[in-house]
């Protein structure tokens, strides 16, 4: 049943793409100032092989936390939008310690549905920063992201935005390989876009 | 001509990403580890662990709201302004003698039996002015009182003395007339025998920082029963964090910036390993004999770090010879993000060492550690009960 309707909603998605009228041309902007929540979604450790999925104590760790951003895209062509975005993210631990992220990343959006709502499927690559008790670190960011966002008007758009966070951790201390892990977070924004 | 260059960009940026990725130096463990081992406050912040009674099964400790016996009966609570800071047990007289942060020259004393009924004592000693104001400096969970005024032999210095409790009084030990122009840094007991009484098997090392530069330190060791002995130069720039003594005689330091150097009381030291760790002053170093190796157990000033074990051939007092591991499991299975605070051995069965330990934020363990296994991160080490779930003070046997 499940499967059904995720095929019903991928041949709407063909369907519309296929007749509908390209809103946007190659040269349109956007900027999207993002709000929400992440949700820490499992952490794998490589050298043990220990997968620990869920929030808070005995798994993960952390706890929710909350996100901010800023991003900016321009289309360069009718249908996908290249442009970056910076955000900062932050959980607490079981500890009641403070974890950090400021991933900053490049953007390529795809809009298959467009127009008063717009439907994004984003991939990000980049780094972030990210920092937690005694422990910091440059890494590496990626993410894969869908959204909606309702245009009311020409300019001004409502998001709603989902997707998945990577965040992988390699120390080059020999000490600290053991502890070299890969990260899911699970964010849920809310967004207000400008276009034109 | 344009290839090259977009190639050129690319492969600059791809070095870049490369050379700032991945600089975790200064971490004690990595940063998604720290955060999936972190666990939630129990609720009890201990503060010190007193002391075990006559029949071995009432435990008495102190926490960051007041003075308390096993399982959770308040003896002495901390109001505002009166906050209970350091404690004794006097096992000899059954009652416990406590500082708060109001006093600076009285000791305050009451029986376990009846805890309302309060005495004061002022300590002091003959080498002080007796016109000038003896302050307590602090008291010692094994009964020792710094005092620190002015010297009877000559007014213009100043002068500490170290004094011992017992059955309402404080005795005096030593006094420390070269230390004029100098600070008390601390005084240092053997982790697991805080509570000990002074002797050749349960020493302290009292240590002192000139006032001119605060960089020039002098250690002494003492026992109460020979004369104190000044650690050598070695130690002249370095903090103590903590040390053990061995059945041979041999003492071994940890400094706080995790170098181990062994030697004897009264010759010279050798600094057997330097360990990319940093330690708190009063941090937590156990020491296990086995039937080949020393194991020193301890736990870095971060919160977030396994225990870590410093290995060597017992008696050794060489460089080179030394070996690490991180415990994770057995008996470190829980202290990953625990603070130590304060720790109680209760003794050794069969080849194994039971041990309370106390934390912050984590609640109260009893761990038991294999000696001959103490280096091993696995369920083979020992094991540990979980946080407040100890049962009882009896002896592990078993792991």
């Amino acid at each position: 049943m499940k499967r059904f309707l995720l095929l019903g909603l991928l041949m709407c998605i063909i369907a519309t793409m296929a007749f509908a009228v390209p809103y946007y041309d190659k040269g349109n902007q956007m900027f999207s100032f993002t709000l929400g929540t992440t949700f820490p979604t499992f952490t794998y450790f490589f050298e043990d092989k220990d997968f620990r999925v869920g929030f808070g104590e005995n798994n993960t760790g952390a706890k929710v936390g909350g996100y901010g951003a800023i991003s900016y895209q321009v289309f360069n062509s009718p249908t996908s939008a290249i442009g970056g975005e910076i955000g900062y993210d932050f959980n607490f631990s079981a500890s009641n310690i403070l974890f950090t992220a400021v991933p900053f990343y490049a953007k390529y959006s795809f809009f298959p549905v467009q127009g008063q709502w717009d439907l994004p499927i984003s991939f990000g690559l980049g780094g972030a920063y990210i920092k937690y008790n005694d422990a910091s670190l440059m890494t590496l960011f990626g993410n894969v992201q869908v959204g909606l966002t309702w245009y009311p008007g020409d300019n001004w758009g409502f998001g709603l935005t989902t997707g998945l966070w990577l965040i992988p951790e390699f120390n080059y201390d020999d000490a600290l390989k053991q502890d070299n892990a890969l990260a899911g977070f699970i964010p849920l924004t809310l967004s207000i876009t400008y276009r034109q | 001509m344009q290839t090259k260059h977009r190639n050129f960009i690319l492969f600059s940026l791809l070095i870049a990403i490369l050379v700032i990725t991945g600089c975790n130096a200064d971490a004690s463990a990595g940063l998604f580890r720290q955060i999936s081992e972190s666990t939630t406050p129990v609720g009890i912040q201990y503060k010190q662990l007193l002391g075990l009674d006559a029949t071995k099964t009432v435990l008495y400790y102190s926490t960051t709201k007041g003075i308390y016996k096993s399982p959770n009966d308040p003896l002495k609570a901390s109001v505002k302004d009166k906050i209970i800071q350091s404690t004794y047990y006097d096992t000899a007289s059954n009652d416990i003698a406590y500082l708060t942060n109001e006093d600076s020259v009285s000791i305050n004393i009451f029986d376990v039996g009846s805890p309302n009924s309060v005495t004061v004592i002022t300590p002091t000693d003959g080498a002080f002015n007796p016109s000038e104001t003896v302050s307590i400096v602090n008291l010692y969970p094994n009964g020792l009182v710094m005092l620190h005024g002015t010297s009877a032999a000559d007014a213009t210095k100043t002068l500490y003395a170290l004094g011992q409790y017992g059955s309402g009084t404080v005795i005096p030990k030593i006094t420390f007339p070269e230390m004029d122009g100098y600070s008390l840094v601390s005084v240092i007991q053997e982790s697991g025998f805080e509570q000990s009484l002074l002797s050749s098997t349960s020493p302290v090392i009292i240590s002192f920082v000139d006032n001119a530069t605060k960089k020039i330190y002098r250690h002494i060791f003492y026992d109460g029963t020979t004369t104190r002995q000044e650690l050598p130069s070695t130690f002249s720039d370095k903090r103590l964090a903590g040390f053990s003594i061995d059945t041979s005689s041999n003492v071994y330091i940890i400094t706080t910036l995790g170098e181990l150097y062994g030697g004897t009381a009264t010759g010279a030291f050798v600094e057997m390993y330097d360990a990319a760790k940093t330690y708190d002053v009063h941090g937590f170093m156990y020491m296990t004999e086995g039937t080949t190796n020393t194991h020193i157990i301890t736990k870095s000033s971060s919160k977030n770090d396994a225990l870590f074990v410093y290995s060597f051939p017992k008696g050794s007092t060489l460089a080179n010879v030394t070996s690490t591991n991180s415990i994770r499991s057995g008996y470190g299975e829980y202290l990953f993000s625990a603070e130590i605070v304060s720790t109680l051995y209760l003794g050794n069965n069969s080849g194994i060492d039971t041990l309370l330990i106390a934390t912050n934020e984590n609640g109260l363990f009893k761990i038991g550690i294999k000696v001959d296994a103490a280096n091993q991160d696995s369920s083979n080490n020992g094991r540990s009960s979980q946080s407040e779930e100890y049962q009882d003070f009896t002896l592990y046997n078993t792991i």
